[in-house]
């Protein structure tokens, strides 16, 4: 008992450094042990709230097209952090880096995006800004 | 004349030793996960006897001192804004006298995946860079401070745990364990207490006038009403996301009375009843700044009063826009 209340009271701890997150948990929606890395084309963008959606075609292990869905953070906050919704037109040609989604979709959370063209890393840690 | 300087200067010299000799350094680098240097990070030593913080933030290659602070036993801790990063916390560490300790942090990655564009902290980065913030003193309408402004809705960088009865305990427990995944913000309800409850990408807006405070924010809720003409609050009103909220000038102090909330919404995580009363004490210390310390006080929930201490920054050149919660993806949201 006084186990599970020491427990818990480290938990409320390290969470009340969260009295704000971010629209929903995405630990509740990708798994982090699985990590993935995926190059194609931008089929569609979605540039809505509550978070941005960008839509490529890929080829799996079997050479077959696949479409993968990336999550991205809130338009709002790209905006501000200099994207604009046309940065990335259908057509272009990235590579995606993130984690598949949990419920096995064809999913992933959009950690790096690279432009193939130039090699230009876009947003992401260590990116290089937004202006492709 | 040049006894005495030497004498000052001996002075000078006798109260460094004296300095050093009652107290320790802390020190060392904050870096992310891959290593990269952490900037602004808050970090905390909170003395393990008496209570007492001493609290610095890093620069900008990740460096951070605390200096001088007593000899004892510490615990540190650092909370960066949610959640890129998970908080971090090393209990007792001991500091001797005249001891400079070196402590490295790297920060495990938090729930938010590093997903692109959604870090609050990068966020406030890139914000502070392109404003210009005049230093003179807060503007002034009909002889109170003028709260007017868009605002840069910070969290407490220092946090304070509430003491939770059991069954809001339980909740926490059950929340913490499933990542959040019921947090009514994922249903594109309003996030939190008080609104807007310090959060990620949002901003507020405040619009004042002798009689009304109106906060403006881009997060779903949309706004708030302050009443400061008089009036009580209802008698029985009804339950609701943002409550009903009426403000009195403490000299400069705003203090923002707030009831009639329901039982859906969260504090951040935490849980509360519909007797939660949350108190805001407003201050705008100078023309860039906002000083809000919040009370949250519901005997359905915790067992004592507890506080947050927000910061606000003034951002003259942002505007809040629109934010309508259109595309959803809700389905995707598992747990664990």
């Amino acid at each position: 008992m006084r186990l599970r209340f020491a427990a818990a009271a480290l938990a409320a701890f390290i969470y009340a450094a969260a009295p704000g997150y971010a629209h929903h948990s995405f630990a509740a929606e990708f798994d982090g042990d699985k990590p993935i890395k995926l190059a194609g084309t931008v089929t569609k963008v979605e540039w809505t709230q509550p978070h941005a959606w960008i839509y490529i075609d890929a080829m799996d292990e079997s050479g077959r097209r696949v479409n993968w869905g990336w999550e991205l953070g809130s338009p709002t906050s790209l905006v501000r952090l200099g994207w604009t919704r046309n940065l990335l037109k259908v057509g272009t040609s990235v590579t995606f880096e993130g984690s598949r989604a949990r419920d096995g979709s064809n999913t992933a959370n959009a950690r790096s995006v690279t432009l193939n063209a130039t090699g230009q890393k876009l947003l992401g840690a260590s990116s290089q800004g937004p202006t492709p | 004349m040049r006894q005495s300087a030497t004498v000052a200067a001996l002075l000078i010299v006798g109260v460094a030793l004296f300095a050093q000799g009652a107290g320790g350094t802390l020190t060392g680098i904050v870096t992310g996960p891959t290593g990269t240097p952490v900037a602004d990070a808050p970090i905390q030593a909170k003395n393990r006897q008496s209570g007492a913080v001493a609290r610095a933030a890093t620069s900008a290659d990740g460096q951070y001192r605390l200096a001088p602070i007593p000899a004892g036993a510490y615990d540190i801790s650092i909370t960066m804004p949610c959640c890129a990063y998970e908080p971090f916390v090393q209990q007792n560490v001991a500091i001797a006298a005249g001891q400079r300790r070196q402590l490295d942090v790297r920060l495990a990655e938090g729930g938010s995946f590093n997903t692109a564009g959604d870090d609050p902290g990068e966020l406030a980065a890139a914000l502070r860079k392109r404003q210009k913030v005049p230093s003179r003193p807060a503007p002034r309408l009909g002889g109170k401070p003028d709260f007017s402004g868009v605002w840069l809705a910070n969290e407490d960088r220092y946090p304070e745990q509430p003491a939770l009865l059991p069954w809001a305990a339980k909740a926490l427990q059950e929340r913490l364990g499933n990542n959040l995944k019921d947090a009514p913000h994922t249903q594109c309800l309003p996030q939190g207490i008080p609104t807007p409850a310090s959060i990620g990408p949002f901003m507020a807006k405040m619009v004042q006038t002798p009689a009304l405070l109106v906060v403006l924010f881009e997060d779903t809720g949309g706004f708030r009403q302050v009443f400061m003409d008089g009036r009580p609050h209802p008698q029985d009103p009804d339950p609701s996301w943002i409550g009903h909220s009426i403000g009195k000038w403490d000299g400069d102090m705003l203090v923002v009375d707030t009831i009639g909330y329901n039982d859906q919404s969260w504090i951040g995580v935490y849980p509360h009843s519909e007797m939660l009363h949350v108190t805001e004490r407003i201050r705008r210390p100078d023309f860039g700044h906002l000083d809000i310390r919040v009370t949250f006080d519901d005997p359905g929930a915790f067992s004592t009063p507890w506080h947050q201490t927000l910061n606000w920054e003034l951002l003259p050149a942002e505007d809040v826009v629109a934010y309508v919660c259109e595309n959803n993806k809700a389905q995707h949201l598992v747990g664990r």
